[in-house]
């Protein structure tokens, strides 16, 4: 009986601590779930909601049912042809902003002279505004601007690249690819992380340095390489800043983002606008699943068991 | 006993609150018969522009001293943006009284301000105050939205000293587009393959485009606005001989020239550079021309086979339907679009004002060597750009169609086609 006592109070004792542990947690918590409900979670179930309506901000919303998403979808051809500057600017830019970020990982990698000086150098224009990035961009890229001019040395005659419609997303590439310092500081963790072990018992069994690079680089750094391909894809569709200031609403560079803020801010086609953002949505998480889904084939974690 | 303090202390208590209840409404009554009524007026432009509308809005509340305003100036850029987020918001910033372009009332503001043909007709307001086409410009679909106040329409800059050095007569109101065209060409210079100075520098923004079109005759939209009509055979003509002093005659710099002078550079710089001899542009340039040290005139843009045409460019004010103080809101706009209440546009040289009357007196104060008389020899050639609704996202599409026609990439058909096929989309 004595015993029980002394459990039960034990056990009391227990429940009190766990629940006061709870408590402390929810309270640990509520600074960043009230800014989610308030700023994010709320503005997203409002947009949902919005979506199905035809609002201008101050007439009231009227129920329109799925005609934004039809319009959207079967009656703007403009759409389209802003997806497809987007998925060509995404899907261009990524993987060569992967392979250029690794192939400088690797180079940085080395023991080389003033090692450190370079890391720097790579990784400074990760840390330049956008929109200061985008003036010099519109600088370089001007049709008798420092690009061309140095083209114009070698005898080419270089394009227009921010006017001449099949030049612009090449151009808009290019100045994305300027900013993969922050893809190399990653990678160089990831391959500094790689056990050298690895590497010199393939050297005593004769690999040579690209079998290493292919047979334990690659994958042993692959999280990382889907990290950035996803956070890549993601980012890179919702391109705006750059986009907006370089082509000035150009058609051939025209990208999602910059068109749902035409929509809503310019037009005031709230609804319009809100259901853009979920069609939108809703192709990036069915792209990220995807993506996820084929990186079971190739993605190497050390701690997974197949 | 206890019932006998029970009933005192409910007497007592009656007796406070009416004393409380009167006591109230005599000093609320007191309060609100000394109590000033505020107007918030919305605005944007420049700090020449708050200063002047400020000194305006000072004139009128020295008249109504229970009248007090306040001047708010907005960013240009997200100017009906921003006049909505501060109906929505509501409270103290609710806008009273709104300054409208001639589209802001269709890029937004439609269901924000107030029809004001009731007020024009109960106060018997006269609108053949101002010039012809003024007051269309504020007009959608036969209401009037907007009273006219700042007035300026679209005029053409010449350098005068690049026309004497090339021994040239100044343009007139008699100039056609063929002497308009000479007079470029004459005056484009070019060095080692390279151009030095333009005849005339114009770029793609429509404010100067539908001049051209209006002198062939041409039009945007149909008579009832629910149609594009851009691919007409006259508009597409205007369209391209605008076009093509660009990329036919060269005698204006194309938009890759633009480009080469830096980011965001439009049609008035090679012009306030002494590098082109004459622009299209509104008289709110005329202060900063002269700032720049151009000696330059002005004149009626050329006549072209339809006649001339000089569209206007001023803005008006208009009534937020969510104010409480339509009627003092009214008040204030008849006294700032009146000639008193325009004077203050005048001698701050900010623009030119809408009223005729004030006219006379603005036209003496242009900058030296700036003469009125070719433009009021035109005065009727002003025509106002039409308005459809939903404008900003009908513009939108057309200026989106006609990039590549603009950049020299297109011809002007399949450009004005497509874009009529998109506007009319949206309409």
């Amino acid at each position: 009986m004595a015993l029980w006592r002394r459990n039960g109070r034990k056990i009391r004792n227990k429940v009190r601590y766990n629940r006061r542990e709870v408590i402390g947690f929810y309270l640990f918590l509520s600074p960043w779930l009230i800014g989610f409900v308030v700023f994010m979670l709320g503005p997203i179930v409002a947009s949902l909601v919005l979506s199905f309506m035809q609002w201008d901000m101050l007439s009231t919303p009227q129920w329109v049912g799925w005609a934004n998403f039809v319009n959207l979808l079967f009656q703007t051809p403009q759409f389209w042809q802003v997806m497809g500057n987007t998925i060509f600017y995404a899907f261009i830019l990524v993987p060569l902003s992967i392979v250029l970020s690794l192939l400088v990982a690797v180079l940085l990698n080395q023991r080389l002279l003033i090692r450190s000086f370079f890391r720097t150098v790579f990784y400074l224009p990760a840390t330049i505004p956008v929109v200061a990035v985008a003036m010099l961009w519109s600088w370089i890229l001007a049709p008798a601007g420092v690009l061309n001019e140095l083209l114009s040395f070698v005898g080419i005659h270089g394009p227009a690249w921010l006017i001449d419609p099949g030049w612009v997303k090449p151009s808009l590439i290019l100045v994305g690819l300027w900013s993969v310092g922050s893809n190399v500081v990653l990678f160089l963790a990831a391959l500094q992380g790689v056990p050298k072990y690895l590497y010199e018992a393939s050297g005593l069994e004769g690999a040579g340095l690209f079998t290493q690079f292919y047979v334990i680089t690659i994958p042993m750094i692959s999280p990382i390489i889907l990290f950035n391909l996803v956070n890549g894809i993601i980012g890179s569709l919702q391109v705006f800043s750059q986009t907006l200031i370089l082509t000035n609403n150009n058609p051939s560079g025209l990208m999602i983002i910059p068109y749902l803020y035409n929509q809503a801010f310019q037009f005031f086609q709230l609804g319009f606008a809100s259901a853009l953002a979920w069609v939108f949505f809703i192709i990036i998480f069915a792209l990220t699943l995807v993506i996820l889904k084929w990186s079971q084939t190739w993605v190497y974690y050390e701690s997974e068991v197949r | 006993m206890m019932d006998r303090n029970k009933r005192w202390v409910a007497c007592a208590l009656s007796a406070a609150c009416l004393a409380a209840g009167l006591t109230g409404g005599l000093v609320s009554g007191a309060h609100a018969a000394t109590a000033k009524v505020n107007l918030v007026f919305t605005m944007w432009g420049s700090s020449l522009d708050t200063k002047t509308f400020t000194q305006r809005a000072d004139n009128f509340t020295r008249l109504h001293p229970n009248v007090s305003v306040t001047v708010k100036n907005l960013p240009a850029s997200t100017y009906v943006q921003q006049v909505k987020q501060l109906i929505v918001a509501g409270g103290n910033n609710t806008p009273d009284v709104i300054e409208t372009s001639e589209n802001g009332v269709s890029d937004g503001l439609e269901s924000a301000v107030v029809n004001l043909d009731g007020y024009i007709k109960q106060s018997h307001f006269d609108l053949g105050r101002y010039l012809p086409g003024f007051v269309q410009g504020f007009d959608l679909k036969g209401d009037q939205f907007s009273i006219p106040d700042r007035g300026g329409y679209m005029v053409l800059y010449y350098n005068k000293t690049l026309f004497q050095k090339a021994h040239l007569p100044f343009p007139t109101a008699d100039w056609t587009l063929g002497q308009f065209l000479n007079a470029a060409k004459k005056l484009t210079i070019v060095k080692d393959g390279k151009v030095v100075q333009w005849g005339v520098s114009v770029d793609d923004w429509n404010g100067e485009y539908l001049n051209f079109v209006h002198m062939f005759g041409g039009h945007m939209f149909s008579a009832n606005l629910e149609n594009c009509t851009i691919d007409n055979a006259k508009t597409e003509a205007g369209l391209n001989f605008f076009n093509n002093l660009a990329y036919k005659w060269h005698v204006s710099p194309t938009v890759q020239d633009y480009a080469n002078m830096g980011s965001n550079v439009n049609r008035d710089v090679p012009f306030s550079k002494g590098q082109s001899a004459m622009t299209v542009d509104g008289m709110w340039s005329m202060t900063s021309f002269a700032q720049a040290g151009i000696k330059y005139g002005v004149a009626p843009l050329p006549k072209g086979p339809a006649g001339g045409a000089m569209m206007t460019t001023g803005t008006g004010l208009a009534i937020d339907q969510s104010s409480p103080n339509k009627a003092l809101d009214w008040q204030f706009i008849e006294y700032m679009t009146s000639p008193q209440g325009q004077m203050p546009i005048v001698t701050n040289h900010e623009d030119m004002p809408s009223s005729k009357a004030d006219i006379a007196v603005w036209a003496k104060t242009l900058p030296a060597g700036v003469s009125y008389a070719e433009l009021s020899r035109a005065s009727g050639e002003i025509f106002s750009m039409r308005v459809t609704k939903n404008a900003a996202e009908v513009w939108n599409a057309i200026g989106t169609d006609l990039t590549n026609f603009f950049d020299g990439k297109q011809a002007i058909g399949p450009a004005a086609q497509k874009a009529a096929a998109d506007a009319n989309h949206v309409l």
